[in-house]
């Protein structure tokens, strides 16, 4: 049965499963493949393992939290966008640049890039048109929103008297 | 076989290099923040315990072994002051505490060996534990051995505000830098 196809002879079974068509074939080698993979990730050299976790606490070092996360401006066009997004109608670049009341394109433009090295706004492109990107919010905009929002209800709940 | 050399070629690299890295930063702080010198061997800002909370994160034990004997290299004078005992475990404090804090925090599940579940708040409370718990034994060891001039209550908060500013300084020099070499999302790119 697993021999119909060349080389399917001595393979380590991955399962009950036998390859019955050229495609389970392939499917099985994938499994194989995979396998390996997962047995070289629990098998790291110290090198290795010691890289892998230096790319892991880099990427936390850099989402460290900074003095002041954005100023005024950056908030008023977050939020646009947020609003946008939330209406199920995301704000392309071309309509960000051209929100005339929060500045001129050029300075729109360097705005939009200071949030997205902020992680606070990502592009997404459109199916079929490369041309039409859109910002969408991150999930850290998405979870300062929702910590606004917690803020905002504590201070609705604990009024001042 | 010869993934078992290899990895004891690497793990002995890795340990060295940590004790490099410690011994060169140690001697890095006191050239730059020499002023901010409590007493011997205690300072208000103690860069290479940034190495303390970075090197165990990275390397584990390997990096442990390195603080130990970067440690001991640094009190090696003292190996031949009669006191040997203060300067062995000193190293032992120095390089195993955050180790064996690391293990605690693994064993709870506060954090996973491949640091998957690490996040920056987590990381901010490490760099306080850390520095608390390093701070608390050496003091500890230092009672127990009856080092001269000491007042525990005094003179752990010194060590634990130096720790503790030492690693933020050393987390943040390294974002600085990360930042910088990471390449500007331009909304040109894709």
């Amino acid at each position: 049965m697993g021999a119909h196809h060349p080389g399917a002879k001595n393979k380590r079974p991955v399962s009950m499963f036998r390859p019955e068509t050229p495609n389970m074939y392939y499917g099985i080698k994938l499994a194989e493949k995979f396998d390996k993979i997962v047995s070289m990730d629990n098998n790291q050299s110290p090198f290795a393992s010691a890289y892998l976790r230096f790319l892991q606490l880099a990427k936390v070092i850099q989402a460290l939290p900074e003095g002041q996360a954005i100023d005024a401006n950056e908030s008023a066009l977050l939020q646009s966008v947020v609003l946008r997004w939330y209406e199920n109608q995301p704000m392309s670049v071309r309509e960000a640049i051209g929100l005339a009341e929060l500045g001129s394109p050029a300075t729109l433009h360097k705005r939009i890039t200071r949030l997205r090295e902020k992680d606070l706004l990502s592009t997404l492109n459109q199916e079929g048109d490369r041309r039409a990107k859109f910002l969408i919010p991150t999930q850290r905009t998405l979870d300062y929103f929702q910590h606004l929002g917690r803020s905002m209800q504590q201070a609705h709940q604990n009024p001042i008297t | 076989m010869i993934n078992s050399v290899r990895d004891g070629f690497e793990t002995t690299a890795l340990t060295l290099f940590s004790a490099v890295l410690f011994v060169g930063f140690f001697h890095l702080n006191d050239l730059i923040f020499s002023i901010f010198e409590y007493s011997d061997g205690i300072s208000w800002v103690f860069l290479p315990a940034g190495f303390r909370v970075i090197l165990v994160l990275i390397m584990g034990l390997p990096g442990a072994l390195g603080l130990m004997l970067g440690s001991w290299f640094i009190d090696r004078e003292l190996f031949t002051q009669n006191a040997a005992a203060l300067a062995f475990l000193n190293g032992i404090v120095g390089g195993l505490t955050p180790w064996l804090v690391l293990k605690l925090l693994i064993h709870r599940q506060w954090l996973d060996p491949k640091l998957q579940s690490l996040n920056a708040l987590l990381l901010l409370k490490m760099t306080l534990i850390f520095a608390a718990t390093t701070a608390l034994m050496h003091q500890l060891v230092w009672l127990v051995l009856d080092r001269p001039h000491l007042n525990i209550w005094v003179d752990i908060w010194p060590m634990f505000m130096g720790d503790a500013l030492g690693t933020l300084l050393m987390l943040y020099s390294f974002k600085f830098v990360l930042d910088r070499m990471s390449t500007r999302p331009s909304l040109r790119s894709h």
